[in-house]
């Protein structure tokens, strides 16, 4: 047996093993009228890839209003458009260290830690009519170095993966 | 389906299978303070690290500690029934955490893999990835699997490690150690995470350490705690302003460097104090001093403001309306009770009015309207409950976010089978004469109807039996005439 056969022997076997020892939380296809979805994103500047995801068992809270407080905005749409979800956070791609400075008590400090790619997460409800999660970074003018109001720049789609999975 | 799609659909749930499986099986969530269901609270969750097995009584108490300092801090303080804390306890395989800064690493084998010195900062205590171990699985990857697992509607979560040297970072979830002095910190972060509050210090690394921290150019922060608007009136903050406040309240006479005169106001005064968002000048703080500037100070006015409404964005002041179903009949005789229950912040209650129609009423019990249906009069009838919160902590609530109302629709409905025909045999006959002649002029009690109005016998409905009532049951009885042309209607006005 060559290696590719090998490696798709043990990737089978894996698969088969995950789905027969599953977590109870992953719900299978039909089964996303209700629940929370952790949807696992990979970022870089200029996209977004759904990594992986997770069904658990619960209802997330409809904010009372939205709340527009990050830098990366994302929607999760209907087939026909419509906005079922949304939320923002900050970017990933930028890290905020902040601490105490060890010479004098109470003062804070920061550092800013950029990456080029960064992993995030985030939940919506596993509701059946979603279609797909749309990803949008917000740049203000202060950081797009002109005078303009904020602008909403697309960074990429994702498939909902229970609908692909349903498909 | 097609073969490819058939084979991608199934790696899909693999995917989703073992994404979630890594930590199945793991970790154990203790409950520390419910004070409602998670659906009507704020769920904050603290998770172990660096605690071994032996450990977890010690994690408990370390968890309950850490979060203690939000009953004693304004305006948390106030609001402690309005959130759920839990606890999800995941053994490590040694305590503490690394350090790699003394001249000999002390490495710990910990279930998140946290450390200190990240990113060339001691104080910094992070978990993967960082630029010690940047593979997002072993650290917040591991995170999500646990919150997912346990509290999958969590609201802000804390990683505790078990490691008395002073350190943390904030983030999608602060990471702290165990000193003294950390709930400080922690709180800043929250302040950051849950209130969307900026940092109100005027540098990055240290007054006289930055080069390029001069003066803030951009546009309006969005943050509710800083400003660049120096016209009193389009200050985000304004109305907590004194008029006899001047403004800019300080001006830094060198954007070279931080301002470094004193307050030149009385302590806690709110105005525009120039320097904060990482900048000497350009940008303003509402105090001089506030947490989110230094650590070891109260919350200024402006960002406790915030965070109540950050509550708010969160959860209603309505817990629940009893009846759930929005609309509900009874008969006139009956009586409609009406219910909400709302959250009771610890040391004021929420005020609650009623509205029937749009006219106020006032219940003996704030909470609970007992309302008859003859009050209401036959029909149908909205019944408006509307809870505030009118905590002096929040000055200006322009979504009104501190405000809710349940609101019902009920019918009132009324039934006179018997009205002019007392004795209730179908018609109007001599024994409904006589009957109504003996209440009329012989002292008979007057027969009521348990869902009408009017009694039987008061055919005019001028609210008592007399002749008049006598002869109209005469005229329908005898004479011919129609109950609907001879009778009032009971059910009306």
């Amino acid at each position: 047996m060559d290696i590719t056969k090998r490696l798709r022997a043990a990737i089978l076997a894996a698969a088969l093993t995950a789905l027969i020892l599953g977590p109870s939380t992953v719900q299978s296809e039909n089964k996303t009228s209700g629940g929370i979805a952790f949807l696992t994103v990979l970022l870089t500047h200029d996209s977004v890839q759904l990594t992986g995801w997770t069904i658990t068992k619960g209802t997330l809270r409809q904010p009372r209003t939205p709340t527009d407080r990050g830098n990366l905005e994302y929607e999760a749409l209907s087939l026909s458009g419509d906005v079922v979800w949304k939320g923002s956070l900050s970017d990933p791609l930028v890290r905020r260290l902040e601490y105490e400075d060890p010479d004098n008590p109470g003062q804070l400090k920061a550092k800013i830690i950029k990456a080029d790619t960064a992993r995030f997460v985030v939940r919506i409800p596993a509701d059946a009519v979603i279609d797909r999660i749309t990803f949008y970074r917000v740049e203000r003018r202060s950081e797009a170095g002109e005078k303009s109001a904020a602008v909403r720049r697309l960074l990429g789609s994702v498939s909902c993966p229970w609908r692909e999975v349903k498909k | 389906m097609s073969t490819r799609r058939h084979i991608g659909a199934v790696c899909g749930l693999c995917l989703a299978a073992m994404t979630a499986s890594a930590a199945r099986a793991e970790g154990t969530l203790h409950t520390l303070r419910v004070n409602g269901p998670n659906s009507l609270r704020i769920n904050i969750v603290v998770l172990s690290e660096g605690y071994v097995a032996a450990e977890e009584a010690q994690f408990l108490a370390d968890a309950t500690n850490a979060l203690a300092s939000f009953d004693v801090t304004s305006p948390w303080d106030e609001y402690q029934s309005y959130f759920n804390e839990y606890a999800i306890f995941v053994a490590s395989n040694e305590s503490g955490s690394d350090h790699h800064s003394g001249e000999v690493p002390i490495l710990r084998d910990t279930y998140f893999n946290s450390t200190y010195d990240s990113y060339g900062v001691p104080r910094a205590l992070t978990i993967p990835p960082n630029d010690w171990d940047p593979e997002w699985s072993h650290g917040d990857g591991k995170v999500y699997t646990l919150l997912a697992e346990h509290v999958p509607d969590y609201d802000l979560a804390l990683v505790l490690v078990n490691d008395p040297t002073y350190g943390g970072t904030g983030g999608a979830f602060a990471v702290v150690s165990v000193h003294p002095a950390v709930p400080e910190i922690v709180m800043h972060e929250f302040g950051h995470a849950y209130a969307g509050l900026g940092d109100e210090y005027e540098y990055w690394q240290g007054c006289g350490l930055d080069a390029d921290q001069d003066r803030y150019e951009g546009d309006e922060p969005p943050e509710p705690n800083l400003t660049i608007e120096t016209n009193r009136a389009l200050v985000k903050w304004t109305w907590l302003i004194l008029g006899s406040t001047p403004l800019p309240t300080t001006t830094n006479a060198n954007c070279a460097i931080c301002d470094p005169q004193p307050n030149p106001m009385p302590a806690g005064t709110v105005g525009l104090y120039e320097g904060g968002y990482y900048y000497h000048c350009g940008a303003y703080r509402p105090v001089y001093s506030c947490k989110m500037r230094w650590l070891g100070v109260d919350f200024c006015p402006v960002c406790r403001e915030a965070i109540v409404r950050s509550h708010y964005e969160r959860v209603s002041p309505i817990d629940s309306m009893i009846p759930v179903t929005p609309s509900d009949t009874i008969g006139l005789s009956e009586a409609e009770t009406l219910r909400v229950v709302t959250k009771t912040p610890m040391t004021h209650a929420l005020r609650i009015a009623w509205y029937t129609d749009g006219s106020p009423f006032t219940p003996p019990i704030p909470a609970t309207a007992i309302i008859p249906g003859s009050a209401l009069g036959a029909g149908t009838h909205t019944v408006k409950c509307v809870v505030d919160d009118t905590t002096g902590l929040v000055r200006n609530d322009p979504g009104a976010l501190l405000r809710d109302s349940a609101m019902w629709s009920v019918s009132v409905q009324c039934t006179c089978p018997c009205h002019g025909d007392p004795l209730c045999d179908g018609m109007a006959n001599i024994q409904d004469v006589v009957k109504t002649v003996e209440v009329a002029f012989r002292g008979i009690a007057p027969v009521a109807d348990p869902a009408c109005p009017k009694q039987r016998t008061d055919v005019s409905c001028d609210g008592v039996t007399t002749v008049i009532d006598v002869v109209k049951v005469v005229n329908v009885a005898f004479r011919g005439a129609h109950p609907a042309t001879e009778y009032c209607d009971p059910c009306g006005p």
